[in-house]
C-alpha cells in the first residue's frame, strides 16, 4: 500500500513538471517568435505583388520566408530551410535575416549577400547544420529576375506563357569554406506580370496515407491545371489536403509577381544624423582596375559616400538606379565587350550571364572610372556623376535615336537611364556617360 | 542492427552500411560506426544499398563524418544509393563533396 502511495506521489508530481516545463517552453517560443517577428518582417512581404503560405510557427521548423526592397527599386526575396526542427532550426534565422536586410537595403547585389550569409552560418552553425535557400532579385525595370539555389527544391519561373524550373545548382548556405563557396547566379527574362514561385522540401515530401510522398509530379500537375496565377498557392493547399487529408505545419510557398511601377523614392535606410554636417563641395575621382572590377561591387560605396550630402537624401533611389545602369553598362558593354543584343531571348539571357561570368574571371586590363562632383549652389545644390571606361565606346548618335521601348529586353540600361534622368548625356565616342542630380529647389 | 560497419584488415578503409530510412534515429548508431576507431580510417564507404530514404539530418551526418576523417582532404564515397535517394543528394549538390556513385 505504502509502495502505491509513493508511486502515485511520483506520477503527479512528474505530471506536474513536465506541465511546468511544458509552460516554460511555450512561453520561450512566445518570446523568440515576437522578437523574431520584429526583425524578420520589417521588409515587404505584405507587399501586393507577394503572396504566400506559412504556418505562424514555421520559424520553429526552420523555414524563412524574407522580403525587401533595394535602394533601386528592385526586390530581394529569401526562402530558406534550415536542418532540423525546434529552436536550433530557428536559432540560424535571425543573423540570416539581419544579413539580408542590411545588405539589401545598403544596395549589395546577390553575391556579395550570399557570400555573407554563407560565411556567417558557416562560422555560427555546427557542422552537421546547414540551410537550404533560394534568393532573388526580380527587377521589373531590367525585366529580369536573378537567381541562386543552394539545396531547394526546384522553383517555378512562369514567364510569357511558359515555365521553367529554377534548379538548385549549389550546395546549402553554411556548409563549405569562404574560399570555396560559390555565388554564381543564374539571369532570366522576366516582364511585368511574369511570376515566380517557390516552397519548401515540405510540400513535396508530404506524406499520403499509404506513405507515399506528394512528389514533384503531382506537383507540376497542379501547375498545369492552374488558370489563375493568383489562386495557384491556394490550389497546391488543397491539392495538399486532397492527398494526406490534413495540412501540415512545416510547407511554406511564395509567390511573387514582377511589377511595374516599382518602389521607387523612399529612402531604403534610416538615418540618425542631425543634418548639420553634409559635405556640400568637394569632388572626388575613382578607378576600379581589372582585378577590382573581378571580385568588388563599388556601388553600395559609393552609394553611401553619396547619401552623406542631405540634399541628395529623397533621390536615393533613383541615383542608386541611374548609377547601377551606368557602372553595369560600362563594366560589361565596356570593359568586358559584352554585346547586349544578344539578350533579344531567353538563350541569348543566359548565354550573356555565361560571357560576363567568363570574360570577368579572365579579365587581365581595363578600367572603370566614377568622379563624383558635388557643389553648391547657394543654399541649394547638385552632383555630377561621371562613369567612363576602358572598352571600344558605342555609336552614340545611333543608340539615341532608338524610341524609349519598354518592352524590349536588350539595350535596357541607356533607355532605363533616360527615363529616370532627362539630363543624362554621353560623350560622343560613347566611352563616358554624365548625369547630374539637383536639390533645394533646383530643377 | 539497421547500421552495420566493417574495417579493413589494414584499418584504413572504413564500410557503413545503412538500412531502412536514414533520418536523425540512426544518429547515435552512425557516429558510433566511426567515433571511436583507432587510427582512423583514410577512406570511408557509405553504402546505401538498402537505405530507402534519406532526410536533412542524414545529409548532416554525413557532413560530420567528412569532417571527422580529415574534412576537405576526406575520402569519403558513397556507393549504391537508389534513384530517390541519388535525387536528394543532387538537390543538396553533394556530389561536390562526396564521390556519389
Amino acid at each position: 500500500m505504502e509502495r502505491l502511495r509513493r508511486l502515485q506521489q511520483t506520477v503527479l508530481q512528474q505530471r506536474d513538471l513536465i506541465a511546468e516545463h511544458n509552460d516554460y517552453l511555450l512561453n520561450e517560443q512566445r518570446v523568440a517568435k515576437a522578437v523574431f517577428d520584429r526583425v524578420a518582417h520589417s521588409g515587404c512581404l505584405d507587399a501586393p505583388n507577394i503572396r504566400f503560405l506559412q504556418s505562424p510557427y514555421a520559424l520553429f521548423n526552420g523555414d524563412l520566408l524574407l522580403a525587401a526592397y533595394t535602394p533601386a527599386g528592385d526586390t530581394h526575396l529569401l526562402l530558406a530551410d534550415f536542418t532540423g526542427h525546434g529552436l536550433p532550426a530557428a536559432i540560424g534565422a535571425m543573423p540570416l535575416a539581419e544579413v539580408f536586410y542590411s545588405m539589401t537595403a545598403k544596395g549589395y547585389g546577390l553575391a556579395e549577400i550570399l557570400r555573407e550569409m554563407n560565411a556567417k552560418l558557416k562560422r555560427i552553425l555546427p557542422v552537421d547544420m546547414y540551410c537550404c535557400a533560394t534568393l532573388l532579385c526580380i527587377s521589373a525595370q531590367r525585366r529580369s529576375v536573378e537567381v541562386w539555389n543552394g539545396g531547394m527544391p526546384d522553383g517555378y519561373l512562369q514567364a510569357g506563357g511558359k515555365r521553367m524550373a529554377l534548379t538548385s545548382q549549389h550546395l546549402p548556405l553554411g556548409v563549405l569554406r569562404a574560399d570555396a563557396f560559390d555565388h554564381a547566379t543564374q539571369v532570366w527574362p522576366m516582364q511585368p506580370g511574369d511570376q515566380v514561385f517557390l516552397l519548401t522540401d515540405g510540400v513535396i515530401d508530404t506524406c499520403g496515407p499509404d506513405q507515399q510522398l506528394f512528389g514533384v509530379e503531382r506537383l507540376e500537375r497542379v501547375l498545369d491545371a492552374n488558370r489563375h496565377p493568383l489562386q495557384l498557392i491556394a490550389e497546391v493547399e488543397q491539392a495538399l489536403r486532397d492527398f494526406q487529408g490534413q495540412a501540415r505545419d512545416d510547407v511554406s510557398m511564395v509567390q511573387i509577381t514582377s511589377q511595374l511601377p516599382q518602389f521607387l523614392g523612399v529612402p531604403a535606410i534610416v538615418y540618425s544624423d542631425s543634418g548639420l554636417c553634409s559635405p556640400r563641395d568637394w569632388s572626388s575621382s575613382f578607378e576600379f582596375r581589372a582585378s577590382t572590377l573581378k571580385q568588388f561591387n563599388p556601388l553600395p560605396f559609393l552609394l553611401q559616400l553619396l547619401m552623406e550630402v542631405h540634399g541628395l537624401r529623397t533621390q536615393g533611389a533613383v541615383i542608386h538606379a541611374v548609377l547601377s545602369e551606368l557602372y553595369s553598362n560600362a563594366l560589361e558593354h565596356g570593359v568586358l565587350g559584352l554585346d547586349s543584343r544578344l539578350k533579344r531571348d531567353t538563350e541569348g539571357f543566359a548565354h550573356y550571364y555565361q560571357q560576363r561570368r567568363e570574360r570577368l574571371a579572365t579579365l587581365k586590363s581595363g578600367f572603370v572610372r566614377v568622379s563624383l562632383q558635388v557643389e553648391p549652389i547657394g543654399e541649394s545644390g547638385r552632383v555630377l556623376i561621371q562613369v567612363e571606361d576602358s572598352g571600344a565606346g558605342f555609336d552614340v548618335t545611333k543608340v539615341m535615336a532608338r524610341p524609349l521601348d519598354a518592352d524590349r529586353l536588350s539595350g535596357r540600361g541607356v533607355s532605363l537611364v533616360r527615363q529616370l534622368c532627362p539630363a543624362a548625356r554621353w560623350a560622343p565616342d560613347g566611352r563616358s556617360a554624365t548625369v547630374e542630380f539637383s536639390w533645394g529647389g533646383l530643377a | 542492427m539497421a547500421v552495420t560497419s566493417e574495417v579493413s584488415a589494414d584499418g584504413s578503409k572504413l564500410t557503413i552500411a545503412i538500412k531502412g530510412r536514414f533520418d536523425f534515429a540512426k544518429h547515435q548508431e552512425f557516429r558510433s560506426a566511426y567515433e571511436e576507431l583507432r587510427p582512423r580510417p583514410v577512406c570511408v564507404i557509405v553504402d546505401l544499398k538498402d537505405a530507402t530514404y534519406l532526410d536533412s539530418s542524414a545529409l548532416g551526418m554525413l557532413l560530420l563524418l567528412r569532417e571527422h576523417v580529415g574534412g576537405d582532404d576526406s575520402d569519403i564515397r558513397v556507393v549504391n544509393s537508389s534513384p530517390d535517394v541519388r535525387k536528394i543528394l543532387g538537390i543538396s549538390n553533394f556530389d561536390k563533396l562526396f564521390d556519389i556513385n
